[in-house]
């Protein structure tokens, strides 16, 4: 069974078309990348997958489950990280991670269990008990960052997971990324700007551009069929060429 | 150096005007007002010309030594006018005023007689002697209260008091050539009030009486006005908020139906706010007590003494009703907070919704307050369910009687309505919804 299969996905807002029949899968375990410009659809797909927002026309299936019909049962397995996720201004870093736990496990033994785990992965020391409305963006990052892998999500979503951070948190959550992907077997579907990051942490990807996948698939093997020592070389001559 | 700059002002100018939210509560405001004005003129007027215009049944006991009051009677019988007052006479021969208990009981023996009387008038041994004496005359009636209402009965007693004030006034004028209108009053107006529902007597002037005892009814609105627009606030922003701060798409994904959402929001964010209201209640009440000082202060006294209590009026059970529903309404304007906050893509246009949507609360309760329930019909047990009307029509029914024995049921039936709505809401609210608004939104806000 793949973690996520999609098969021909459109979506439509009014006369503006967000996606033009998207195809991919995602294999259990993996850590896959979807890059793309902005509005190239990356955060639509995602939405669709998390069960938010329903496809136009096409099909998908997250670990065999359809997200429109078994939307309680993904909600589930899912844990899903928007680009641009805020947090509550008035609650700290710790009852966040603490609710959210107790929210998907009702065993208090789990509960605390994920709650240890989020704030291993947060590492912001004992800022974690500071109301969040004074933490800096990449702390708030890291903290949605723990909120969603702390839960051992079959599959996590994230959506430009090292959005704010600097160079070193950065680094800091890709290793975070493949560790919790390796210890557990969750299946991480990302996207990002940063192409190094996603050849860094990623085995497959898809190119998407206004709506459409380009290209699918391993990156050594998309390196080596298009002749690009990397994927932004890769990405820039294929919006190029999808320009001319 | 200018103290301002044309060009900020320029700009601020056409930003708010620009933006279409801004109008919203402009022109909802605009259309509510007048609104309201006319779901308190139509059953006002409504009451007056019914009180002025209709056939004012009354009893008579006439204790008159003289035939002052037997003139009256027949003059009153002879009139034949649609307003005209019918007069029951009954051969009681003894009252004794200052007694409550006693007026109870003459009351209740005459309308067992004569089921339709509204009013009881009492004329003095002494009657035909002061008029004769040219001196102030003193007359007693009973106002037969059936429902409390501002107007009504009120304006019944004065009709019974303008027709022998004007009797009297043209027996002792009559062939002087003096016109009737010199004489100011010759009646020493004293008034007591039978609460048929209570079987009570309460002894003071019908307009002091039942506009104090309407004034709990006329309350109960202001009071959720007051808590409404906190409670609505507090919520629709809470709600909005969760939107406009980006955590909605997060909230939303959690293993959590979008109906445990907006319920756990409700509760929360109700709680908080019930809080904050009861501490504006205690304000309001505070304001109200100072305020009225001057008027029950004893050195000021304004008609007759008024003998009565609002405990002693309504029993502690309907008492707790009556809280229980105001606070199921609360519970039903948070709600209603909560689903303008779900629809909003930020507090700004969720504080400009809930301005002009508070107001809309208001007016059922009004139109309850100042209508009497009966002309309700078959629509009543509806009042007694809705929210926005059930504390109002429970305050009333309390005052004049006491709450029906399903009152419970109806307050669950009120709670029920608010959790269908956040139910119903859930069903909409969606990120599809909000995008689809927002677009609509947007693409206005270009034109």
């Amino acid at each position: 069974m793949k973690a996520v299969e999609i098969n021909n996905l459109t979506k439509n807002f009014g006369a503006t078309i967000a996606l033009r029949g998207i195809t991919f899968s995602v294999d259990v375990g993996d850590i896959y990348g979807l890059i793309g410009p902005n509005g190239a659809g990356k955060t639509t797909t995602f939405r669709i997958i998390a069960g938010l927002i329903p496809p136009t026309s096409g099909s998908i299936k997250v670990f065999g489950l359809n997200p429109l019909i078994d939307t309680e049962k993904i909600k589930n397995i899912i844990s899903y990280l928007p680009e641009d996720a805020g947090t509550y201004r008035n609650i700290t870093g710790y009852e966040f991670l603490k609710l959210v736990s107790e929210i998907y496990f009702s065993n208090k033994e789990e509960a605390e269990e994920a709650l240890e785990i989020g704030i291993r992965i947060a590492n912001i020391g004992n800022r974690i008990y500071d109301k969040m409305k004074t933490y800096s963006k990449g702390m708030k990052r890291r903290i949605q960052v723990a909120r969603v892998l702390m839960v051992r999500p079959k599959l996590a979503i994230l959506d430009e997971p090292t959005s704010g951070l600097d160079v070193i948190h950065a680094r800091e959550v890709r290793r975070v990324i493949n560790d919790v992907s390796r210890e557990f077997g969750t299946t991480i579907l990302l996207s990002s700007h940063n192409m190094l990051e996603v050849q860094d942490i990623c085995q497959k990807v898809a190119l998407i551009h206004q709506g459409r996948i380009l290209v699918e698939g391993l990156i050594t093997d998309l390196l080596e069929e298009y002749s690009a020592s990397n994927l932004e070389e890769l990405f820039v001559s294929l919006v190029r060429g999808v320009a001319r | 150096m200018k103290l301002f700059s044309r060009q900020l002002i320029i700009k601020e100018f056409k930003d708010l005007v620009r933006d279409p939210r801004i109008w919203i509560p402009f022109i909802l405001s605009a259309v509510l007002m007048p609104a309201m004005g006319l779901v308190v003129y139509a059953p006002m007027i409504s009451a007056v010309e019914k009180a002025t215009v209709e056939k004012l049944y009354v009893a008579v006991i006439n204790m008159d030594e003289g035939d002052i009051a037997g003139k009256l009677i027949d003059f009153q019988n002879n009139i034949s006018v649609k307003s005209k007052i019918v007069i029951y006479q009954t051969n009681i021969s003894n009252v004794y005023l200052n007694d409550t208990k006693k007026l109870k009981e003459i009351t209740e023996y005459i309308l067992s007689k004569y089921p339709s009387v509204e009013n009881i008038v009492i004329f003095p041994r002494d009657f035909s002697k002061k008029i004769n004496n040219r001196q102030k005359v003193r007359i007693f009636t009973i106002t037969v209260v059936r429902e409390i209402t501002f107007i009504g009965s009120t304006v019944k007693t004065q009709r019974i008091f303008d027709a022998i004030n004007n009797f009297i006034r043209e027996y002792v004028l009559n062939g002087t050539g003096i016109k009737p209108d010199v004489i100011v009053k010759p009646l020493i107006e004293e008034e007591a009030n039978y609460i048929v529902g209570k079987k009570t007597v309460l002894l003071g002037s019908s307009m002091t009486v039942l506009t104090s005892l309407s004034l709990a009814s006329f309350l109960i609105p202001i009071i959720l006005m007051i808590i409404s627009v906190t409670i609505m606030q507090m919520t629709a922003t809470s709600m909005a908020v969760e939107n406009e701060e980006k955590t909605l798409e997060t909230l939303l994904t959690l293993p959590l139906t979008r109906t445990q959402i907006l319920l756990s929001k409700l509760m929360g964010s109700f709680t908080v706010a019930a809080i904050g209201s009861f501490m504006s209640i205690i304000g309001f009440g505070l304001y109200m007590f100072i305020i009225m000082q001057p008027v029950f202060s004893p050195r000021v006294q304004i008609g007759n003494q008024v003998s009565f209590s609002f405990q002693t009026m309504i029993s502690p059970l309907d008492m707790i009703y009556v809280v229980a529903s105001l606070i199921a309404t609360t519970f039903f304007t948070a709600a209603i907070g909560i689903v303008i906050g779900a629809l909003s893509s930020d507090t700004r246009i969720a504080s400009t919704m809930v301005g002009p949507l508070s107001m809309l609360v208001f007016v059922p309760g009004m139109m309850v307050a100042f209508v009497k329930l009966s002309t309700f019909g078959s629509f009543l047990p509806l009042l007694y369910i809705l929210p926005l009307t059930q504390p109002i029509v429970f305050i009333k029914q309390a005052i004049s009687s006491s709450l029906p024995p399903e009152t419970l049921l109806y307050i669950l039936a009120s709670i029920i309505v608010t959790i269908i709505i956040i139910v119903i809401t859930a069903k909409i609210f969606s990120l599809e919804t909000l995008s689809n608004l927002q677009h609509r939104l947007s693409r206005f806000r270009r034109k």
